[in-house]
């Protein structure tokens, strides 16, 4: 090699300064953003596990912080999942994202300011939602109770938080988009989608509002999101922040890149479909519960592939795997995500899920993937991402430790318990006598069985939010012993456009032109297929299918919407399987035609207590007074909370003609004028309901909120036995508590 | 292929250069950063901490690659970027402002290099960006042509210690655009099946039938979807199918386009009369996996390919001048800038410049005109010429070993044996196709009345019908064999010389140089000459490629510096001698008659005469043993006739004695052995031949298998079949048995398409198969296949192969 | 179930955005090179692995092995 060159080269280089004229940019990582997604993140971590750990200890000890009807537990769980799913998981994604995408791109991120509006919006929605759910605002959609402002703000938001990650990928320096970025990209486009058409309520008032959507379509709907929510926010983005966060701990390129490719596209491509799974057995048409079923089975390779890939990156470097906290908390991570889908789709197979569903299996099931999958990866990017941006070692290995094995028995103990607890009930359920009656025909027998599951559940809960608490202490303290840089400098070349890729205009003509005219064409045919078809059809589809099936009374109305209030869906279903077990224990099993009217649906997803669509008329309205105040009166050992605000509060009727009128623009026959003589009516049977309570010697005052629940208990389920020729719609004079 | 960078050193071993890590031995450097081999690496570690890239060494502890070679390379050797026509290869873009060149770098292995070449731009102003192809070892540079040229940055490379190669052959390949299309086809493919399938599963889905709003649109989509992957995704089968009918010619493509054509067609109809819902999913399944093994089938190719041009090698050396001395070294080292000696009949591996005064040399190879011609100094030798004179070069471009492969497959050379299994494929593959297309109109036509059946019948008929074996398994076996042996020191000069080795019966052994060691070859007696006699013989003996010419040569008599020498009107009689004027004396060295000492050949047979001017002495040479031949001879003698043809006398005869028994020719003249190799050829042997390049030639052609025997000599026998590096000969029965295990998998997958075929076609014809299940098991053969002759061959290799 | 359709719709919309992103990614070379880029994302400016050594204590570590 000629020694001349090198010096020339020496001499440049010696005195190089990036100048203006070579297209070499200097600019700086915006850490300041990443630091507070990590702040709200580690702190709403804390508060979603304390509002879990309430709840568990609710289900031990039904007296603990009753009477308090914003405490209660129908109030707090939704509480509970939003912290933890939006509040939690939503922070650690931006975490991620704001972290590694300004490093993959090369480049800062689009916009400081919109970064400030994603972050500030974010933790806004956060606060109005823990102020809103405890006082009863709900829309009781699960994950998506929140209501409709609060819609329109997320949806406000998410958009920011996309447009900011559009504009940094296409300001990138980098030619290359690595795969989490697509991982990141289907996240946000995807979501947006999802939540807009789950989303679909027509506003009452500023907090009341009904789904577009009604029974069996409208369950659909909610499944098809709630599924996907699972599918593009708690596994889309913590896959690419794996793809991002693995490699770079353990200094290792990801073990195929290629398969990292396969995989995201095969999985997205898959995932879409396959919420129907969520209601099997259920009022909904055979075929598309198959549907659901096959993509759920075929969901098993992409999520493998994605784990295998995940783990076998850690292959020879299992040594530092030992000594680093961020690698143990994300090899949990990983594994569990691969245990968890594939739960997923075994339970996914009609058989399995006759046993599972409605169980506490279910929820060992999603606390498995929340706390090791998506709170294993949350914390180990807050572990390699807090020491990084102060410039610091961690505080404390040790502390790290104690957390992850914390947080490790803590979920040994929550998961396990639960998945016992699941297939007892269940068994306890379909359990019958030689001679062909339910072993257990009261519903308690099988609760009281799992009382020290709960129990052992919520010692496993303590100990996880414990872990929380150390790992916030040791992130706090290695911000303290650190010096933040809010402004990392880094320096790239530009990214030139200009120059295009050698492929034959003769290919091009041939690539382009049949893929993407047929794509258009789907496209085109799909939204129209939404513009025309949709809006009418929804309303047609609303005939009822049964003619008994009338929509509810005013009173009933309220009553419904008193029972979404107070969550009673968390813990009751409204939709009796087609199995001997479930018709021999609540009745004639569900059909679709009689959910016509129900904006939004209740089915509900999991059974602490009985389902009660067949509850009409099963019990006196005297036993359902009683019972809602002190449910230990009715039924000793009942885990169900009393409600005695129910008692003392006066039923505010004041939305009731606004309910009307936006029920039959959903297309629920009222005869029009109704809405006028609503009030009337509402009193009329309120009174009547009152009376006869009086007459069994309780004192009953008709303007009391109780009132109305338990005319909407009554009614429930009854239609179908009723005779046709009594289905007229409502007048005003014809009322009483499920009176034909 | 694994890259992986050399394990790391536990901290800073001292006398270990700091840059590469080979040990530093005569001509280190001591500085304050560490030691360092030679000055290359110094100045590449200095240029590095210089320009604010020193973490380079926090990577790995020492990450470079060696630099020793570079201090002896040729300043201007880049100077040939400024010519355009060269320039040409290497830039993709340009258009004034911006160009994009990419170049070579054979050094790049691990991420420190990605590190490193990514910062070019930290070294020139003129360098926009710069992009590192690990798998392909290649470096794209965005750079702006007016401020700084390729030269340049060629030269910014070599700086930082990473030489980019010119040679068009490790030119990166850039990935094809027909690749990328078959990628969108896979994944087109891929969506529409998914999604047929999501809208087909609810027929399947047993349960109430679904309401006819749904079907008709379900149905509808279905058509959408299969628009794209019948125009784009299935193109290929329908583009090629229809060359074929129009070259009146029949391609395997064609039953398949023919069965996806019948498919569609009817499930269109099939929906527009409602009559059922079609085959889409089965249409878009079928091009899906088609495509998947098509995918498979390229990544096998391009594996072989790569071994090929990579990672096999011409078994050849040449000498290269070192400091001290003339040392052997492997084509593969020889770097431009290198003074090499090539000796008459060996060829030129590179474009050179002739530094001695005048030789001959004649491209019998390149342009088959077998006369020499005459050059000066300063002239310009083309890669593949064969000296007639000894020649000094240096060496302009890196040796291009595919160039080489491919003179050495010159046409003219070529010889005229059986192909006879490509043919038979060729043959067997048209049959075959028409075959099937009959097939699938006699059942339509067997079950016509109901139209419905037959229909299905033609379809899987044609779609089941792969004759995949025939035309894949061939092919891949031979090629990997081909790739495997050659990186393990057998050289084939294309794969189906791999079938040929798995048909001999008969070895004839050359034994000099073949069987015995002739690097090792010593001067043990000698009398009659004083040294500087034995000096002049000495140097007409560097002459001659002749093994004990060659012992002469590097004999202490010889090594005597004579002033300046003069060697003449050289003349070479194959098997008797050399004579020529040193310094106009008179020089023969040979047999008796040939040297003409007028004495009667009652001399002991083992010596060589040799006569300066009037005095005549004579040597005896030693002829040790290759070591582990003997036991390879015997091997090969219990499952071959084995022959043994020497040129020499028969004094060593004993020694052979029993491995060849009587099957032993002496004295044989090169006329002798070729008569010999083609009697046997003529009575029906199929023989193989092993000997040295030179001096048997003719015995090589013949053979139905010529393996010529490399050691320290560049020279390329234009009619062998093979070369094999001479420390190999001891492993030559494994090549052979691996060539026989090639052959078994052949048949092996012949067997297995077959009796796929005959069972798949009864199935088809019975209307026993679903169009879904055709769709599934015909890709699903054809990756039986691949995977089956590959990885065989993979397997065995690592099995029966020396490593 | 009309609102399948609806849900078909959308999911089909966003399924077609996909594949419009896929062509897209394919043709611009996207996935040419698919071994690079997992290599590159481990390299920052500064020093090549600074994100993994920064969690060490000694530089000197076991290099980074490609597999190719």
């Amino acid at each position: 090699m000629s020694i001349a060159v090198a010096e020339s080269v020496l001499d440049r280089t010696g005195i190089r300064k990036p100048d203006p004229q070579a297209r070499i940019d200097t600019f700086h990582y915006d850490n300041a953003i990443v630091r507070n997604f990590a702040i709200a993140t580690a702190g709403w971590a804390v508060v979603a596990f304390l509002v879990g750990l309430v709840v568990a200890l609710k289900l031990v000890f039904p007296a603990f912080l009753a009477d308090l009807s914003f405490v209660s537990y129908g109030r707090l769980r939704p509480l509970h999942t939003n912290a933890a799913i939006f509040a939690f998981g939503g922070n650690a994604i931006f975490v991620g994202v704001y972290y590694s995408l300004q490093r993959l791109c090369k480049t800062r991120m689009f916009s400081d300011r919109l970064s400030t509006i994603h972050f500030w919006g974010w933790q806004t929605i956060i606060v109005l939602a823990a102020l809103t759910l405890p006082l009863g605002f709900t829309t009781s959609k699960e994950y998506a109770e929140l209501e409709w402002p609060i819609d329109v703000l997320i949806a406000g938001v998410w958009i920011v938080f996309g447009w900011n990650m559009l504009g940094t990928v296409m300001r990138r320096r980098e030619r290359h988009m690595y795969v989490a970025i697509w991982f990141y990209l289907a996240t946000f486009v995807t979501v947006a989608l999802l939540h807009v058409v789950n989303s679909l309520e027509l506003p009452v008032s500023l907090l009341k509002s009904y789904s577009m959507y009604a029974g069996v379509q409208d369950a659909l709907v909610q499944w098809w999101y709630g599924h996907n929510a699972v599918a593009f926010f708690l596994t889309t983005p913590f896959l690419g922040a794996m793809y991002y966060f693995i490699p770079k701990a353990c200094g290792r390129p990801v073990f195929s890149y290629r398969l990292s490719i396969v995989h995201f596209w095969s999985l997205i491509f898959l995932y879409i479909w396959a919420g129907p799974h969520h209601l099997l057995y259920t009022a909904l048409p055979d075929w598309a519960q198959s549907l659901g079923t096959v993509f759920s089975v075929m969901l098993i390779a992409p999520s493998w592939g994605g784990m295998v890939n995940g783990l076998l990156t850690l292959r020879g470097a299992w040594d530092r795997v030992r000594e680093s906290a961020v690698l143990k908390f994300m090899v949990v991570g990983v594994t569990a995500y691969g245990m968890s889908t594939f739960e997923g789709p075994m339970m996914s197979l009609k058989n399995v899920n006759a046993l599972t569903h409605y169980t506490d299996y279910i929820i060992g099931h999603v606390h498995l993937g929340a706390l090791a999958w998506n709170g294993g990866l949350a914390f180990a990017m807050l572990y390699f991402i807090i020491p990084r941006i102060y410039r610091t070692e961690l505080y404390s290995e040790r502390l790290a430790n104690v957390h992850f094995w914390l947080a490790t028995l803590g979920i040994l103990f929550y998961a396990i318990p639960m998945y016992v607890a699941g297939i007892t009930q269940s068994l306890m359920w379909q359990q019958f006598t030689p001679d062909g009656v339910l072993q257990y025909p009261n519903f308690l027998e099988t609760v009281v069985r799992l009382r020290p599951m709960y129990a052992l559940r919520a010692a496993g809960g303590t100990l996880f939010t414990l872990g929380g608490v150390v790992a916030a202490y040791n992130l706090y303290r290695t911000a303290r012993q650190g010096t933040f840089l809010a402004e990392e400098a880094a320096e790239a070349p530009a990214l030139t456009r200009t120059v295009p890729t050698s492929s034959s205009a003769w290919h091009r003509t041939l690539e382009s032109r049949p893929v993407q005219f047929a794509v258009w064409i789907f496209v085109s045919v799909v939204i129209g297929g939404i513009v025309e078809f949709v809006p009418t059809a929804l309303i047609r589809s609303n005939v009822p299918t049964i003619a008994a099936v009338r929509p509810y009374t005013p009173l009933e109305i309220e009553g419904r919407d008193l029972y979404i209030r107070e969550g009673c869906v968390g813990c009751h279903s409204q939709m009796i399987r087609p199995m001997r077990a479930e018709t021999a224990r609540y009745g004639d099993y569900s059909k679709a035609g009689e959910f016509v009217y129900d904006h939004p649906f209740l089915w509900g997803s999991k059974r602490t207590g009985p389902d009660l669509h067949r509850q009409g008329g099963k019990y006196p309205s005297s036993w359902h007074f009683v019972h809602m105040k002190d449910p230990g009166a009715t039924s000793p050992g009942s885990l169900m909370p009393g409600y005695p605000w129910l008692y003392d509060s006066n039923l505010d009727t004041s939305h009731i003609e606004g309910k009307i009128i936006t029920l039959r623009r959903l297309g629920v026959p009222y005869p029009s004028g109704f809405e006028q003589t609503a009030e009337a009516d509402l009193r009329a049977q309120a009174r009547s309901l009152a009376d006869s309570l009086t007459r069994g010697g309780l004192e009953a005052n008709p303007d009391r909120e109780i009132i109305a629940l338990i005319a909407y208990l009554q009614r429930l389920g009854i239609d179908i036995k009723s005779t046709p020729e009594a289905a007229t719609t409502p007048t005003a004079n014809s009322a009483g508590p499920g009176g034909h | 292929m694994d890259i992986a960078a050399t394990a790391p050193l536990p901290g800073l071993v001292t006398d270990v250069c700091r840059h590469c890590g080979d040990p530093c031995g005569a001509g280190a450097i001591t500085s304050a950063e560490g030691d360092f081999c030679c000055h290359g690496c110094e100045t590449v570690f200095t240029v590095l901490q210089r320009s604010g890239l020193g973490a380079f060494y926090s990577c790995e502890v020492t990450p470079g690659t060696s630099q020793k070679q570079a201090g002896r390379r040729d300043v201007m050797r880049f100077a040939v970027l400024d010519d355009a026509a060269v320039a040409e290869r290497l830039i993709t873009f340009n258009d004034g402002k911006t160009a994009r060149a990419t170049f070579a770098v054979p050094s790049i292995h691990c991420s420190s290099c990605v590190w490193l070449l990514e910062q070019l731009w930290r070294f020139d102003d003129g360098i926009t960006r710069s992009e590192v192809d690990l798998l392909r070892r290649a470096v794209r540079v965005d750079f702006n042509p007016t401020s700084t040229s390729l030269r340049r940055i060629a030269e910014h490379l070599t700086a930082v210690g990473y030489e980019p190669s010119l040679s068009p052959e490790d030119a990166p390949d850039r990935v094809p655009a027909s690749r990328r299309t078959l990628h969108l086809q896979i994944g087109v493919a891929g969506f529409a099946f998914g999604n047929i399938m999501l809208f087909s599963i609810p027929r399947y889905a047993n349960g109430a039938p679904l309401d006819p709003t749904f079907q008709r649109m379900f149905d509808f989509l279905n058509v959408l979807l299969a628009i794209p992957v019948l125009l784009f995704s299935a193109a290929p089968y329908f583009r090629t199918a229809w060359e074929a009918i129009r070259g009146r010619s029949m391609a395997i493509e064609v039953p398949v386009a023919l069965g996806l054509a019948v498919l569609f067609v009817r499930s269109l109809f099939d929906i527009t009369t409602g009559h059922s819902e079609g085959f889409f999913d089965s249409f878009a399944g079928l091009v899906f996996f088609l495509l998947l093994g098509r995918l498979f089938q390229h990544k096998v190719f391009d594996r072989i390919a790569f071994d090929r041009t990579y990672r096999s090698f011409l078994p050849l050396s040449v000498r290269v001048e070192r400091a001290k001395d003339v040392e052997p070294i492997a084509l593969e080292h020889v770097r431009p800038g290198d003074y090499i000696q090539i000796r008459p009949g060996e060829v030129v591996p590179a474009d050179a410049i002739l530094t001695n005064a005048t030789a001959r040399i004649d491209y019998a190879f390149v342009t088959g005109e077998q006369t020499p011609v005459r050059i000066a100094e300063g002239d310009i030798v083309r890669a593949g010429g064969r000296a007639v004179d000894l020649m000094r070069l240096r060496v302009l471009r890196d040796i291009s070993h595919s160039h080489l492969a491919s003179l050495w497959n010159n046409p003219i050379f070529a010889k005229t044996k059986s192909r006879w299994l490509t043919d038979v494929a060729s043959r067997f593959g048209a049959w075959f196709t028409s075959g099937a297309v009959g097939l699938a109109i006699g059942g339509a036509i067997a079950w016509w009345p109901e139209t419905g059946t037959a229909a299905s019948v033609a379809t899987a008929v044609l779609i089941i019908a792969c004759p995949c074996a025939l035309t894949l398994s061939a092919p891949i076996t031979l090629g990997t064999a081909m790739g495997l042996m050659g990186t393990r020191g057998l050289y084939l000069k294309h794969p189906a010389v791999a079938f040929d080795l798995s048909r001999i019966d008969t070895i004839a052994f050359d034994k000099t140089g073949t069987l015995t060691e002739t690097s090792e070859r010593r001067v043990i007696e000698s009398a009659g000459l004083d040294s500087h006699a034995w000096a002049v013989a000495g140097e007409l003996a560097r002459h001659s490629t002749h093994p004990v010419s060659r012992a002469l040569a590097n004999d202490r008599h010889a090594a005597t510096e004579l002033s300046v020498v003069r060697v003449s009107n050289i003349e070479e009689a194959p098997g008797r001698g050399i004579a020529g004027l040193v310094d106009g004396v008179r020089v023969a060295i040979g047999t008796t008659d040939f040297v003409g000492t007028g004495r009667t050949s009652s001399a002991p047979e083992d010596r060589t005469f040799v006569r300066v001017g009037d005095e005549t002495g004579w040597v005896r040479v030693s002829s040790p043993m290759r070591p582990g031949v003997e036991t390879a001879a015997r091997a090969l003698a219990r499952s071959y006739d084995v022959h043994l043809l020497s040129g020499d006398h028969d004094t060593e005869q004993a020694r052979w004695l029993d491995i060849f028994g009587r099957r032993m020719r002496f004295r044989q003249t090169p006329q002798d052995k070729l008569d010999f190799i083609s009697a046997s050829h003529e009575a029906g042997h199929h023989i193989l031949m092993i000997g040295d390049g030179l001096n048997d030639s003719g015995a090589l052609a013949a053979a139905d298998v010529g393996v010529a025997v490399s050691d320290e000599t560049a020279c390329m026998v234009p009619a062998c079949d093979a070369v094999i590096a001479g420390e190999r000969v001891a492993h030559f029965p494994a090549f052979l048995r691996y060539a026989r295990r090639a052959r078994t998998v052949v048949w092996l997958c012949f067997i297995v398409s077959v009796l796929y075929n005959v069972i798949g076609l009864t199935l088809a014809l019975r209307a026993e198969l679903t169009p879904i299940a055709s769709a599934i098991l015909m890709p699903l053969s054809s990756l039986t296949i691949i995977g089956l002759s590959w990885g065989a061959m993979q397997w065995s290799a690592r099995r029966i192969l020396p490593s | 179930m009309s609102v399948l359709i609806l849900l078909i719709a959308a999911g089909g919309t966003v399924a077609s955005g996909f594949l419009i992103a896929f062509v897209w990614a394919v043709r611009s070379g996207q996935f040419d090179d698919t071994c690079t880029p997992a290599v590159r994302m481990l390299l920052d400016a500064r020093t090549p692995l600074d994100d993994a050594s920064a969690q060490r204590t000694t530089t000197t570590e076991s290099p980074v092995s490609t597999r190719v």
